[in-house]
C-alpha cells in the first residue's frame, strides 16, 4: 500500500535498501564537494529515509518516558523534560556526510531524543534507565562527555539504540551542560560560523571552552565559582565575541 | 505528546512561530512540505519538535526561542 510523506511516495512500505541509501549519500557527499547541488532524486530519496525514521521516533518517545515515569519511585523526576526530534534535517544530514565522509545508511541520529535533567545525579539516574530500557536495542553509549567535556567544551552523554533496524540517538544532557549547547547553537546561528563543529574564531572557541569549565566547576559543587561563572558569561557574550575578535 | 513545528528566523528577524499539529503522520508531511517551500532560504528554517508542551521544546531547544544574552540571563537566574 503506497504512503505518501509530504512530496514523498514510498511504495509498499518497504524503505530503501542500505546499498541504495548508502550509493545516494555517497553521490550527495560527491557533488556537495564538486559545488554542486545533489540530484531531484538522491535528494527524495534522503527524505524517504528520513520519513522512514519517524514511526520508531516516536515509539522511542513514549518508551524513554514510560521507563522514566516508572523509575520515578527511586529517584526524584522532578525538571526531568523530554523532548523528541523525529527527523535530523537535510542540510545537517547533507553537512554530516561531508564533514565525516560517512556513510548515509550508517548516520544514527536521523531520529533522536533530548533529555534534559537538573544535576549530574539525576543525570546518572537516567541514563541507567534509558540503557535498561533499551538492553534489547543495542544500547551503546557513543558519546560521554559529563566530566571532562570534548575538546571543544561540550558536556553531555549520547546513547545510541536500534529500534526495527533504525537508529536513533538519545542525548542526556544536566540544564547547564544544555546552556553551553544552546548557546553555540545560538551563536552559530546568528553569526554564520560552525563553532559546534570547531569552526569559527579561535577566541570565541577559546571562550567556550572557558565558559564549559566554569559551568563544570559549578556543576560539581564549586559554589564560589557561580559568581565567577557568570561574570565569564557576561564578559563573553555581552560583549559580542565577533566584535572582540576584530 | 504533540508535535510542533517550529519556523525559524535564523537572523533573529522574526519572533518563531510554532505550530502544534496533533497527527504525527499529518506533522511528518507539513514538516517535509516546509523544508521543501524554505530550500535555499539561507535565513530561515522549520523543525519537527515532540513534547508534552511547548514550554518544554522551550527548555530544551531554547536556541530556537532565545538570544545569547537571554539564554544567559535565564541561567543567572
Amino acid at each position: 500500500m503506497p504512503w505518501e510523506v509530504g512530496h514523498v511516495w514510498l511504495v509498499g512500505d518497504k524503505p530503501p535498501t542500505p546499498s541504495q541509501v548508502k550509493r545516494a549519500g555517497d553521490r550527495i557527499r560527491r557533488a556537495v564537494e564538486r559545488g554542486e547541488a545533489p540530484t531531484a532524486a538522491d535528494l527524495r530519496l534522503l527524505d524517504v529515509y528520513r520519513a522512514w525514521h519517524s514511526p520508531i521516533h516516536y515509539q522511542l518517545q513514549l518508551r524513554v518516558g514510560s521507563a522514566i515515569a516508572d523509575a520515578g519511585e527511586s529517584f526524584d523526576m522532578a525538571g526531568v523534560t523530554v523532548v523528541g526530534r523525529p527527523l535530523k534535517t537535510p542540510e545537517a544530514i547533507i553537512a554530516k556526510l561531508v564533514r565525516e565522509r560517512g556513510r548515509l545508511n550508517r548516520i544514527q541520529d536521523i531520529a533522536g531524543a533530548r533529555i534534559v535533567v537538573p544535576n549530574l545525579e539525576a543525570q546518572e539516574a537516567v541514563l541507567r534507565v534509558v540503557l535498561d530500557e533499551f538492553l534489547d536495542g543495542e544500547a551503546t553509549i557513543v558519546k560521554d562527555a559529563r566530566a571532562e567535556g570534548d575538546e571543544l567544551g561540550y558536556r553531555g552523554v549520547h546513547v545510541v539504540v536500534l529500534i526495527e533496524g533504525r537508529y536513533a540517538e538519545i542525548q542526556i544532557r544536566t540544564g547547564l551542560q544544555g546552556l553551553w549547547a544552546q548557546i553555540v547553537e545560538r551563536l552559530d546561528e546568528d553569526q554564520g560560523t560552525d563553532l559546534k563543529h570547531g569552526s569559527g574564531p579561535e577566541a570565541t572557541l577559546k571562550w567556550l571552552k572557558e565558559f564549559s569549565q566554569r559551568l563544570t566547576s559549578v556543576e560539581y559543587g564549586d559554589k564560589a565559582d557561580v559568581r565567577t561563572m557568570l561574570e565569564t558569561a557576561l564578559a563573553i557574550f555581552l560583549v559580542r565575541p565577533k566584535d572582540t575578535d576584530e | 505528546m504533540s508535535n510542533f513545528l517550529v519556523f525559524y528566523s535564523r537572523k533573529r528577524q522574526e519572533a518563531p512561530r510554532v505550530e502544534r499539529v496533533d497527527d504525527s503522520d499529518e506533522a511528518v508531511r507539513r514538516l517535509l512540505d516546509a523544508e521543501r517551500k524554505l530550500a535555499g532560504d539561507p535565513l530561515h528554517g522549520v523543525v519537527l519538535l515532540v513534547a508534552e508542551d511547548e514550554a518544554d521544546l522551550r527548555r530544551t531547544h531554547s536556541h530556537y526561542f532565545s538570544s545569547v544574552e537571554e539564554l544567559v540571563r535565564q541561567a543567572a537566574g
